[in-house]
């Protein structure tokens, strides 16, 4: 641990004990023995292979790489997971004169069937880069070729506050509206360590999960295959979402997503 | 031209985990416009509250005793036929069946289509699951009926959180979680004699966050289910197709201080029964009359598909006529089995429930004890209930085929080994026992 890592580390802590909150120290009983922090838990046995992608500040426009981990098992001896690489996933945020544009690849393979997401969405340029309009594509392959039927292409936007896709019936937001992957851009650069926000949720461009809250939740350790690593953790609770945490390095650079079954950690950035 | 037939089934569902039903700590909305356009059955139950047992009663309308998948991983009777391939072959049926199937010694393929396997990890792949039934109701361009068989996973990924693989569960955070986590149930701390397991040494946080957890492990599958279902109302099959909801079974959730399945304690025999047809059910009924089960999946889906039922569907009701408002005679009670741990029989009246043990009975009035708090079966006022439910039980054994070791099952047996012999002598003992 470097100096800098041990007063931060050091002040974070004090901070959170005056609140009366000491997160990510695993007060609970259940997983309390296990030696790597609540927030990777479900990826302890990928972080042995796992380094951090070389760093650098994010500016407006980047293009992210992550592969998806997959939790298999725990075992109960040595609480190591056992993890895999489900697939990857790709962000790319480029600026338009409508306000920022995403272009998403996702990729998962499983019991021999691929599945293929790529979506676009535009957002309005504010903190959240709430999400106003957007396409998204699914389809299924197996053994290289699209299987018969598996393939969907839907539409959707957020008008006035209003969301509307497809034939669905219109509904009334009451809040901001984020995806998970155009919210790796809050908790990268504009998110304040001080501060929570609150919003709904369109969980892959389909569906809505209100009454989301996402904060700052201090420091935290974490082996790697390269050392431990310190990063700030900010954790997002709501509807229909397991507790998520994202681990962001001191560029602001998102390194590590985690949920429960499925996990995101940074390969690229360009 | 029969209906389509939309089957979807979750996996482990509390029935009373929708907030259509007045739960204040899951917000359901998918679901509960499901509810609000169907017919709930609020007295439903699941033959057999596992996955495997349950799921293959679905499917050949048989009890577990009869079908062979008495525990998780026991062999299916081959010679038992499924409702894909029934469908198929008397009625015409295009069988489709996406994400989890789990019957031991049945390849699904055999009676169905399978354009989508899923995975057995619900936060993994039941939104491509989900995607796929989309799919089909979007793209499909013929006119033979269908009946297409959905399997999500969760909220089963709970099980996942439990016990000693409780780190994915992020369970230390539950001390930061105080004000969010649900109460814990008013019978959590009743003693039972039946304690499930893999739950180590929980505190009130853990079991607190536990529930946390399942509910927004529910949320996740609500909005799943609802991905479906908006799909069926926007394509041209809304107004010709069955659509059915339930679970196989629910899950502990802290009640009786119990979590997962396999008992036959209320939260985990119960289940969600709904069924929509805009214009053919009523929209927005709640029986609470009739006692329903997941035995009669296969006699209802029949019904709908005007082909014969399954062969020997020995007490297998179709809900047709209870969805049709038309009188009908019903069950007066409804039987569970489990040979999860100890072996037991569950007979449930619309007031009474005894749960039958090998070496004891516990008898509960739940009619006033819904939360199955006070065993009264030593209670002398209620021995002719426990007297008829008993000849309930020899009545049951009588009509059904029980199943034992047979050649079939020979080489497919798990670890536990032969299951059948203890229920084949214990059952024989109770028909026998009643008798005389």
């Amino acid at each position: 641990m470097t100096r800098r890592e041990f007063l931060e580390i050091g002040a974070m802590a004090a901070a959170l004990a005056g609140a009366g909150r000491l997160p990510l120290l695993g007060q609970g009983v259940v997983g309390a023995a296990t030696p790597a922090p609540v927030c990777v838990q479900p990826i302890v046995g990928y972080l042995t292979r796992f380094s951090p992608t070389v760093s650098r500040r994010l500016g407006e426009e980047y293009r992210l790489v992550y592969d998806i981990i997959h939790w298999n098992r725990t075992d109960p001896r040595t609480w190591q997971t056992t993890n895999d690489v489900a697939g990857t996933l790709e962000i790319a945020r480029t600026l338009s004169p409508n306000g920022p544009k995403y272009r998403i690849a996702q990729e998962t393979t499983y019991i021999g069937v691929t599945n293929r997401l790529a979506a676009t969405v535009t957002c309005d340029d504010n903190n959240l880069n709430s999400i106003r309009q957007w396409h998204v594509g699914w389809s299924a392959l197996a053994d290289g070729k699209p299987i018969a039927d598996m393939h969907l292409s839907d539409r959707g936007s957020v008008r006035n506050g209003v969301l509307r896709m497809g034939r669905r019936r219109a509904v009334q937001l009451g809040q901001a509206l984020a995806s998970q992957w155009t919210l790796l851009d809050f908790v990268g650069r504009r998110a304040r360590g001080d501060t929570g926000v609150t919003f709904d949720l369109l969980e892959d461009l389909s569906l809505l999960k209100e009454g989301q809250h996402l904060v700052a939740a201090g420091l935290v350790r974490i082996p790697c295959a390269s050392g431990p690593l310190t990063l700030r953790s900010f954790l997002q609770t709501g509807e229909g979402i397991h507790p998520r945490h994202y681990l962001v390095d001191d560029n602001g650079l998102p390194q590590v997503v985690t949920a429960s079954m499925v996990s995101w950690a940074l390969q690229s950035v360009e | 031209m029969p209906p389509n037939i939309l089957f979807v089934h979750v996996d482990q569902l509390h029935h009373k985990a929708l907030s259509a039903y007045g739960n204040p700590f899951v917000h359901t909305p998918c679901m509960d416009a499901i509810v609000a356009e169907g017919f709930s059955f609020m007295e439903s139950t699941t033959p057999m509250p596992q996955c495997c047992p349950a799921r293959a009663s679905w499917f050949t309308g048989r009890m577990s005793k009869e079908h062979g998948v008495i525990v998780n991983e026991f062999p299916l009777n081959p010679d038992l036929p499924d409702l894909g391939q029934w469908l198929r072959d008397k009625g015409g049926y295009d069988c489709i069946h996406i994400g989890k199937w789990h019957i031991p010694n049945r390849d699904v393929r055999q009676g169905f289509t399978v354009p989508h396997p899923g995975h057995g990890h619900g936060e993994l792949a039941d939104a491509d699951v989900a995607r796929a039934a989309a799919a089909v109701l979007r793209n499909r361009d013929t006119d033979k009926p269908f009946f297409m068989s959905v399997g999500l996973l969760n909220p089963h990924d709970c099980c996942y959180f439990a016990g000693a693989e409780g780190g994915i569960g992020k369970f230390g955070l539950a001390h930061e979680m105080l004000d969010r986590l649900p109460p814990l149930p008013a019978n959590f701390a009743t003693d039972t004699p039946i304690r499930s397991h893999r739950v180590g040494n929980w505190s009130e946080e853990d079991w607190r966050y536990y529930i946390y957890t399942y509910y927004r492990l529910t949320e996740m599958v609500d909005r799943e289910v609802g991905r479906i279902h908006q799909a069926l109302r926007a394509s041209g099959f809304s107004d010709n197709t069955l659509f059915i909801l339930t679970s196989d079974h629910g899950d502990g959730l802290g009640f009786h201080q119990h979590i997962q399945k396999g008992y036959l304690y209320e939260e985990a025999w119960r289940v969600p029964a709904v069924v929509s047809w805009p214009g053919r059910v009523p929209a927005g009924k709640r029986d609470t009359h009739h006692l329903v089960s997941g035995i009669d999946i296969a006699a209802t889906v029949c019904d709908y598909a005007e082909v014969e039922p399954l062969p020997k569907m020995t007490i297998g009701r179709s809900w047709r006529p209870l969805l049709e408002g038309r009188h009908v005679d019903w069950r007066s009670h409804v039987i569970g089995e489990t040979s999860v741990g100890p072996l037991a029989l569950a007979v449930r009246e619309a007031h009474y429930k005894t749960v039958f043990y090998t070496d004891h009975a516990e008898l509960y009035d739940i009619r006033y004890d819904p939360l199955e708090t006070k065993d009264v079966s030593g209670d002398p006022v209620h021995a002719a209930t426990l007297a008829r439910h008993r000849q309930h039980f020899a009545e049951y054994v009588r009509s059904i085929e029980v199943c034992s070791l047979s050649d079939w099952a020979q080489g497919r047996l798990p670890a536990q080994g032969d299951l059948y012999t203890p229920c084949v002598e214990w059952y024989r003992a109770m028909a026998e026992g009643a008798s005389a």
